[in-house]
């Protein structure tokens, strides 16, 4: 659905590589999280697969489609929650009869019923409205659109914890046999539940791309005994918790706050039991 | 639809769109209109209240002679360039807090789609809009200052009417050749600057409000201070009906000159519209 084949972009000429030979490739049906340190490229990584950068040199191809050309056939398939929301002096119901019309699988009743779910008062103008609220109303929107590439950049910041309760429901009951969606997010414990493939953006390259199942037939989450050669392990109040690597195909929870901080920490040893077979 | 179809321009798509834009500024198109319209207007209404309330009142805005009129338009278009800069620029800067550019590149249209509606909206629509304004205000303002010539009305409209006609007409031209040369290259002279800022604000886009509003603010104040400059001192450039040099002229100025000038702000306007278009493919 979404392949990015060596991949170049720098902010100017003589910036620094944001993204740096970067390949990828997306498949439908799964949650993509997009994990990353701060200023890593996460949301550059987002602009660019919508179009609204252009990479320095290789190609972004998203359903076909070359994402520089922003072609009306790729945009009408996605739809980006950036997390700077800035939206116009318009109500929730003005706002649908502006945009939804766009979109060729916007269906009205599912963003009232979105807006009820996140209780969002839709005569209420959105300048007027609080961060959060017009968060709200712009996530039902793009609940709305049923576009077969979801992408939002940190959607649970700003959320009250109902709203976040809301957001994760919502997206649970998404059919994703034709869907892809791309979060991402530093709030791991908001969308653990929901994500079944995780990308980890390291400076300018991709550290890993893989589904949660693949994540579970390799590494083992679980309680280190001695005797066990943890990749990375944690001192918790219920002992020391870490990751090991799976040679029982025994299965375990993915966390992911951990498996950051292992893949951070252990790069090269990471990526080499991934790329083993 | 076929994905072919979906990516060749549509004019449904840009129609949609541009009546979409017209209904988000709204209010900055009535409101400021409307202040301009003040800006134009209140000095001559107060005028006529005081006349009203002190008899004795003498004031006069315009002189009735040619020369006045003329630093008077140099005024005039002073006036116009600031106001219009005014708008652009709190047009400009509100779109970009609000997302603009990110929501609207966006938006599933082709990206010639979406100039076109810009360029209809900013560069057509909302000058006219304000030209228009402007041609009322003066329409107001003549009325006030010549209220004896009331009974004119219907001259005033549609026959012998020039902008500062004060009974020592500049140049006597049908309504025709004003309809279809000279307000066309009014206009197209209106544009020059908002296809100039538009060209700022696509190249600079980040700074693109203060710095195309100062580049704008100097190009008036050479162009309204110059003129007037030129009027003050240089008063055998007062024009009369009588002026036998000049009517002897008024064929190659009516034939010559003014179809060149029409030509050149076309092509002006057009180069600028395609620069524009350049960066805004490219925009990112």
């Amino acid at each position: 659905m979404i392949e990015l084949k060596d991949v170049d972009f720098a902010y100017s000429k003589n910036a620094y590589r944001v993204i740096s030979n970067m390949n990828l490739s997306m498949q439908k049906g799964h949650i993509y999280g997009l994990l990353g340190k701060n200023g890593v490229g996460k949301t550059t990584l987002l602009k660019l697969l919508s179009g609204l950068l252009y990479a320095d040199r290789g190609t972004i191809h998203v359903m076909k489609d070359d994402a520089s050309k922003r072609n009306p056939s790729m945009l009408q398939k996605l739809f980006l929650v950036p997390d700077d929301i800035k939206l116009l002096r318009v109500t929730p119901y003005q706002y649908v009869k502006l945009y939804g019309k766009y979109y060729p699988n916007f269906k009205d009743e599912d963003f009232i019923s979105y807006l009820r779910d996140f209780e969002v008062n839709p005569t209420m103008k959105l300048n007027t409205m609080s961060f959060g609220q017009r968060k709200k109303m712009y996530l039902a929107f793009a609940f709305a659109c049923n576009t077969d590439i979801l992408m939002m950049d940190e959607p649970t910041n700003g959320l009250d914890i109902p709203s976040k309760h809301t957001f994760r429901k919502i997206l649970s009951a998404f059919d994703l046999t034709d869907k892809l969606v791309i979060i991402s997010t530093h709030m791991v414990k908001d969308i653990s539940q929901l994500i079944d493939a995780i990308l980890i953006l390291d400076n300018d390259s991709m550290l890993m791309n893989a589904t949660a199942n693949e994540i579970s037939k390799k590494l083992l989450f679980k309680e280190i005994i001695p005797g066990d050669r943890p990749i990375y392990s944690e001192r918790t109040i219920h002992g020391e918790w870490g990751i090991v690597q799976n040679y029982t195909n025994e299965e375990s929870a993915i966390d992911i706050e951990m498996l950051f901080n292992a893949v951070l920490l252990n790069k090269e040893l990471i990526t080499n039991i991934f790329n083993s077979k | 639809m076929e994905i072919n179809s979906i990516n060749q321009f549509s004019f449904k798509r840009l129609y949609t769109f541009t009546k979409d834009l017209l209904f988000i500024n709204r209010r900055f198109f009535l409101l400021s209109s409307l202040i301009y319209f003040g800006i134009l207007v209140i000095p001559y209404i107060l005028r006529i209240l005081a006349q009203l309330a002190f008899s004795s009142f003498s004031f006069s805005l315009t002189s009735p002679s040619g020369y006045s009129a003329l630093s008077n338009a140099a005024i005039q278009w002073f006036y116009i360039f600031l106001i219009t800069i005014f708008v652009m620029g709190s047009h400009f800067s509100h779109y970009k807090r609000e997302g603009f550019f990110q929501s609207t590149f966006l938006l599933p249209l082709k990206m010639s789609e979406k100039f076109f509606a810009l360029v209809i909206v900013y560069t057509l629509i909302i000058p006219l809009f304000l030209f228009c304004t402007n041609l009322l205000a003066i329409f107001v303002q003549y009325l006030t200052t010549y209220p004896q010539n009331i009974h004119l009305l219907r001259d005033v409209l549609f026959s012998n009417w020039d902008l500062y006609n004060d009974g020592d007409v500049l140049v006597e031209v049908s309504s025709m050749y004003k309809v279809f040369v000279l307000f066309p290259i009014m206009l197209l002279g209106f544009y020059l600057p908002y296809n100039i800022y538009m060209c700022g604000a696509m190249y600079f886009k980040r700074n693109s409000v203060i710095m195309t509003t100062l580049v704008m603010f100097f190009l008036s104040l050479l162009g309204g201070g110059t003129t007037t400059y030129a009027v003050i001192h240089f008063p055998k450039m007062q024009i009369s009906i009588n002026d036998s040099n000049f009517l002897e002229y008024l064929p190659y100025l009516q034939n010559v000159f003014v179809p060149m000038l029409e030509v050149f702000l076309i092509l002006a306007n057009a180069f600028l519209i395609w620069l524009s278009w350049y960066k805004f493919k490219k925009i990112r």
